[in-house]
C-alpha cells in the first residue's frame, strides 16, 4: 500500500505546511535584513552577500578592530559566527563550545553551551576536529527560537537561542561505526536537515530531517543502496534520463559494498522556496583505493534536488562516478538567476572539489555550463554536458598498478568546504581556491603472508602556478574569470561580497583582505592571530557595519599545525603541502570583528 | 598484474597450493630438520666478530619484532648472526609501507626475516618455513572451514583487512557486516596515507573474551596468543581449497623466507648457509612459538 502511505504522507506534510511555514517565512525575512547574519550561508540561495555598503571601496583602507573575542579552543575554526536581532552566535571546534554576545555588549558573554561528549569522537575524525557552524530557526508562537548544533559525537542539539538551554538532543549520526558531525545544521521549514563525516571509515551517507520542535525524526535519504533508501521520487531523473534512474544504488557496486560505500554529506545546503527542493551533494565513495569497488558507485558525488517535506529526490547528477581521487562531492550550492544563451533560467552552481564548477538549471537538472577552475585540472580533459559524463585522461587516474605524477586537482580539491559569495548585481561569483596537486604512490607489503596491504601514499604540493591558492571572479554566463589573484596559501574558507564593491576573505596564514569585487585589487590586510579557515561575515548594529571573522588555523590544511605532525604525506599529504605555513602562523581561536572608526 | 590481487582472489605470487591433509605435517617437517639439527648444533658459538649483520626489523610488530627484541623474528636473526660470525644490529622502523624503499635500498639496513620467496622487490632465500591461515576460536567452538554456519551467525569475526580472510569474508556475504568492527579493532584510524597495525594480541583477545566468536589470522601471529592463553583457545589450520567469488582460488597456505637487496646474491649465499647450520634452532623457535608447520610444496613438473 505505498501510494496510500504517500498519500497520507502528503495530506500530512500538507497539513503541517500550512502551519510552519510561518517559520520558513520568517526566517528568509530575517534573512533578508542585511543587519542579520542568520544562517551561514547567509541566505537560502548561498549568496553570502550583503547590500551593505556603509563600507565601500573608498573607506575599507581605513578599518579597524571593534572588538575581539577568544573562544579558548586552538583547533581550526571553519565556518563563521550568526548574527540575530542583536546576538552573535559563534560555534567552536570540539569540545563544540556555544557562546551568545550581546552585541550592545560583546565584552560579556550572555550564555555559553559546553556539551558533553563522548570523547571517543576526537579520535575518529579524519582531518582535525571542526564544526561549521549552528543553525538558527525563529520563535514560533509559544515555541522558543533555537540553535542547532551538530556535535562531533553524532548528536544533534536543540538550544534555546535566548537562554542556551538544551531543548532536545538526538543521535543523528553513530559514532559507534565512525560517523561524526562536522557540518552546520540547516532549518528549512519546521525541519532541521544534518548529515555526517566519516566516508573515509566506509560511513554509509545519509541526510536526516528532525523536527525543530521536538527532534522527531521526519525523514533519512541514504546516498547507496535501495531506492526506497535513497528516496528516489517516481519522477526522479525523468527530465535527464541519461543521468541514470533507478536501482543504481545497487546496480553500480558490487555485492553488498554500497552498505560501506560512503557518500557522507558534510558540506552545505541551499534551498529554493518557489521550487521548494532542496540542494546538497553527496560525498566520495568508500573504501578511498577505488579498485576495490568496482562500478559507478551511484550516488556518491551527487548533486542532489529534493523535497524538504518527505526527502523525496526529483533529481540527482552525479559528478564523478567511481571516484578515484577523494573528490568529496560536498561543497557548496549557490542560486542563482541569469539569462544564459538568451534565456532566464532558475541555476545552481557548485565550485566541485574535482576543479569544475557545474551548473545546472535548478528546476529540471539540466546540465547548463561545467568550467574549469583552473586550465591546469588534468584528471578530466572535459565535461560532456550532454551525457554529463566526464572525459578523463587515465595518465592522471590512480590505480594500483599505476604511479601518477602531476594529478591536479589534489585530494584537496582546488576548492573544498569553503562558502563563497555571488553579487547579483554584477553577476560574479567570487571564488576562494585552493592550487595543489599531488603524486599517487601505489605500495604493498613484501611479508606477512598472504596480507597484500596494498594502498597509496598522496603526496601534495603546490601547483603548476607556483601558489597554493587564489581569488577569482567567475562568470557562469561565459564561463570566464573577470579577475584572478594569487594567494601564497589556499583560499580555504570562502568569501563574502557587499554592496560595497567589496570582497572579503582570509588566508591560511592569518590575513584578512579587502578586495575591490570589480577589478580584485587588494585594498585593505589586516594580520590576525591565526590562521583562517573560516569565511568572513557582515551585519549591522546600531547604524554601523561590521565584518567578523573566526581566525584558528587547523583543519584539512592547518592539521600538521594542529596535530605537530612532521612526515609529510601524514595528514592525507597535508602536512607536506602546507609545510610553509608553520612559517607564517600558528594554532589560535577566536572572533575579530572590524568597523569603520566614528569618523569616517 | 601484481597488483591486481582483488581479482586474483588475493594471490600475489600464484604459488599452487598443496597440502590438503592437516594431521599430516608434523612428521613431514620434523623429520629433515631433526637429522640436520644435529649438525648446526655443532656450529655452536663462534666469535661475533665480523661486520654486524644490519636487520630491518618493526619496532612494535609482536609478535614478529618489538624494540626489546621478543620476537620470533628478532630470534631467527640473532641465530642468523650468531651462524654468520657477525653481531645483530636490529635497524628498527615504525612505518611499514616503504620498509623496502627508505631502509633496505636505502643501504640502512640489510635483510629482512619474513618475506613472500620470489617478490619481486627482493632477492629472497629458499623458503624456511611454511605455515598457513587459522581459525582461533574458544576450546569447545569448532569452525573447520569457511562454509561453516557458525561464520553466517558469528556477530565479529576478527580479521586483518587485505589478508586472504577478507576475499573468503566477501565471498560469504560477511564482509560489510564485519566492516566496522573491523575499523573499531583499530580505533577508526584512517589507514588513508599511513599505515595502521591490527595487533594480532588484540584479535586474540577478542575471540579470549567472547567478544568475537572467531578470528582468521596467520598462523604465525596468532600462535602465542593462543598458546599463552592455556588452552582456552583452539587454533585450526583453514583447509587450502579456497576460491573466490569469481571462482580463482585463495591461497590459504604460504611460504617464509629471507630477503635481501635486490642483487645481494652473496649476502643470499650466506645467509643460506646460516639457514641450513641453524635449522634445528630456528624450528626450535617456531615450536616454541606454537607455530603450525607444513611442508614445502613439491615443485610441479
Amino acid at each position: 500500500m505505498p501510494t496510500m502511505k504517500l498519500r497520507l504522507a502528503v495530506a500530512l506534510v500538507m497539513m503541517g505546511g500550512a502551519v510552519t511555514g510561518q517559520a520558513n517565512q520568517k526566517l528568509i525575512e530575517l534573512s533578508k535584513k542585511d543587519s542579520n547574519w542568520v544562517m551561514p550561508t547567509k541566505d537560502y540561495s548561498a549568496t553570502h552577500y550583503s547590500k551593505l555598503k556603509q563600507i565601500d571601496t573608498s573607506n575599507v583602507s581605513k578599518l579597524q578592530v571593534a572588538w575581539t573575542f577568544s573562544t579558548g579552543v586552538l583547533n581550526g575554526h571553519e565556518g563563521g559566527p550568526l548574527v540575530v536581532d542583536g546576538l552573535m552566535y559563534i560555534n567552536t571546534p570540539f569540545p563544540n563550545t556555544v557562546y551568545a554576545l550581546d552585541l550592545n555588549d560583546p565584552s560579556k558573554i550572555v550564555w555559553e553551551y559546553k556539551p558533553k561528549q563522548n570523547p571517543a569522537a576526537r579520535a575518529v575524525a579524519c582531518c582535525d576536529v571542526v564544526n561549521r557552524g549552528v543553525a538558527y530557526a525563529p520563535a514560533e508562537g509559544r515555541k522558543p527560537a533555537k540553535i542547532f548544533l551538530g556535535q562531533l559525537d553524532g548528536h544533534l542539539v536543540a538550544l534555546n537561542a535566548k537562554t542556551g538551554e538544551e531543548i532536545w538532543k538526538m543521535e543523528a549520526c553513530d559514532i559507534r561505526v565512525g560517523a561524526t558531525i562536522t557540518q552546520a545544521p540547516f532549518v528549512v521549514k519546521d525541519k532541521v536537515l544534518v548529515g555526517c563525516s566519516g566516508a573515509e571509515l566506509g560511513v554509509r551517507g545519509y541526510v536526516t530531517a528532525f523536527n525543530i520542535n521536538d527532534g522527531k525524526m521526519e525523514w533519512r535519504a541514504f546516498a547507496t543502496g535501495p531506492d526506497e533508501d535513497i528516496r528516489l521520487s517516481p519522477k526522479f531523473n525523468e527530465k535527464t534520463p541519461q543521468y541514470g534512474r533507478f536501482g543504481l544504488g545497487l546496480k553500480t557496486w558490487e555485492g553488498d559494498a554500497w552498505k560501506i560505500g560512503g557518500g557522507t554529506n558534510w558540506g552545505w545546503y541551499a534551498y529554493d522556496p518557489s521550487l521548494d527542493l532542496i540542494y546538497y551533494g553527496s560525498g566520495n565513495p568508500a573504501p578511498w583505493n577505488e579498485t576495490m569497488r568496482p562500478g559507478d558507485n551511484k550516488w556518491t558525488m551527487t548533486m542532489w534536488a529534493r523535497d524538504p517535506d518527505d526527502g523525496m529526490a526529483i533529481y540527482g547528477y552525479q559528478k564523478t562516478p567511481h571516484d578515484e581521487w577523494d573528490y568529496a562531492g560536498v561543497n557548496y550550492m549557490a542560486l542563482t538567476e541569469q539569462t544564459i544563451n538568451g534565456k532566464k533560467m532558475k541555476l545552481v552552481s557548485h565550485p566541485d572539489r574535482n576543479g569544475i564548477i557545474y551548473t545546472l538549471n535548478r528546476e529540471t537538472g539540466e546540465l547548463v555550463r561545467a568550467d574549469k577552475l583552473d586550465d591546469t585540472v588534468n584528471w578530466v580533459k572535459y565535461v560532456d554536458l550532454k551525457s554529463g559524463q566526464p572525459v578523463r585522461d587515465p595518465e592522471y587516474g590512480t590505480r594500483m598498478d599505476h604511479q601518477a605524477r602531476n594529478i591536479c586537482p589534489s585530494a584537496m580539491g582546488y576548492h573544498n568546504q569553503g562558502v563563497d559569495a555571488y553579487d547579483p548585481e554584477k553577476e560574479l561569483f567570487f571564488l576562494g581556491l585552493n592550487h595543489i596537486c599531488m603524486d599517487w604512490e601505489p605500495f604493498m607489503l613484501p611479508y606477512r603472508a598472504g596480507q597484500f596491504f596494498v594502498g597509496a601514499t598522496l603526496n601534495m604540493y603546490p601547483g603548476p602556478k607556483g601558489v597554493m591558492g587564489f581569488v577569482r571572479a567567475y562568470d557562469v554566463k561565459t564561463g570566464r574569470f573577470k579577475w584572478s589573484v594569487p594567494e601564497k596559501f589556499s583560499v580555504w574558507g570562502g568569501t563574502l561580497a557587499t554592496k560595497g564593491n567589496l570582497v572579503f576573505y582570509g588566508t591560511l596564514d592569518g590575513w584578512i583582505k579587502a578586495l575591490d569585487s570589480r577589478s580584485g585589487k587588494l585594498l585593505w590586510k589586516f594580520k590576525l592571530p591565526s590562521g583562517v579557515i573560516g569565511h568572513p561575515i557582515t551585519y549591522e548594529h546600531n547604524g554601523k557595519q561590521y565584518v567578523a571573522i573566526y581566525y584558528g588555523v587547523g583543519g584539512w590544511p592547518g592539521v600538521g599545525l594542529v596535530f605537530d605532525l612532521k612526515d609529510p604525506s601524514a595528514g592525507l599529504g597535508a602536512v607536506g603541502a602546507f609545510k610553509e605555513l608553520a612559517h607564517y602562523t600558528k594554532m589560535g581561536g577566536g572572533v575579530m570583528v572590524f568597523a569603520l572608526p566614528d569618523d569616517v | 598484474m601484481m597488483f591486481d590481487w582483488w581479482r586474483t582472489g588475493g594471490r600475489l605470487s600464484g604459488r599452487p597450493a598443496t597440502g590438503r591433509g592437516v594431521a599430516r605435517w608434523w612428521w613431514l617437517v620434523l623429520l629433515p630438520w631433526l637429522l640436520l639439527g644435529c649438525q648446526s648444533q655443532q656450529a655452536g658459538t663462534m666469535a661475533l666478530d665480523g661486520p654486524p649483520l644490519r636487520v630491518c626489523a618493526g619496532e612494535n610488530e609482536l609478535p614478529y619484532s618489538d624494540r626489546e627484541g621478543r620476537g620470533f623474528e628478532n630470534a631467527i636473526a640473532r641465530e642468523l648472526g650468531e651462524a654468520l660470525g657477525r653481531p645483530v644490529r636490529f635497524v628498527w622502523w615504525q612505518d611499514a609501507r616503504f620498509v623496502v624503499r627508505n631502509y633496505l635500498n636505502a643501504g640502512k639496513c640489510d635483510l629482512m626475516i619474513g618475506v613472500d620467496p620470489g617478490h619481486p622487490e627482493l632477492t629472497t632465500s629458499r623458503p624456511y618455513y611454511r605455515s598457513g591461515y587459522v581459525f582461533v576460536t574458544r576450546k569447545g567452538v569448532e569452525v573447520s572451514d569457511w562454509d561453516d554456519p557458525l561464520l553466517q551467525r558469528a556477530g565479529h569475526i576478527a580479521f586483518v583487512p587485505h589478508s586472504p580472510a577478507e576475499v573468503m569474508l566477501r565471498k560469504i556475504g560477511r564482509y560489510a557486516d564485519m566492516f566496522f568492527y573491523m575499523n573499531e579493532l583499530v580505533d577508526f584510524k584512517s589507514r588513508r596515507n599511513k599505515y595502521v597495525r591490527w595487533e594480532p594480541q588484540r584479535l586474540v583477545g577478542d575471540v579470549l573474551s567472547g567478544k568475537a566468536e572467531v578470528a582468521v589470522l596467520w598462523a604465525p601471529e596468532a600462535a602465542r596468543y593462543v598458546r599463552d592463553a592455556g588452552g582456552r583457545l583452539t587454533m585450526r589450520l583453514i583447509p587450502d581449497h579456497q576460491t573466490d567469488r569469481r571462482g580463482d582460488p585463495v591461497p590459504q597456505r604460504y611460504s617464509v623466507a629471507l630477503g635481501v637487496r635486490k642483487g645481494d646474491e652473496a649476502l643470499r649465499r650466506d645467509l643460506e648457509r646460516a639457514l641450513a647450520a641453524r635449522r634445528g634452532a630456528i624450528l626450535d623457535i617456531l615450536k616454541a612459538e606454537g607455530i603450525p608447520l607444513l611442508p614445502e610444496p613439491v615443485a610441479k613438473r
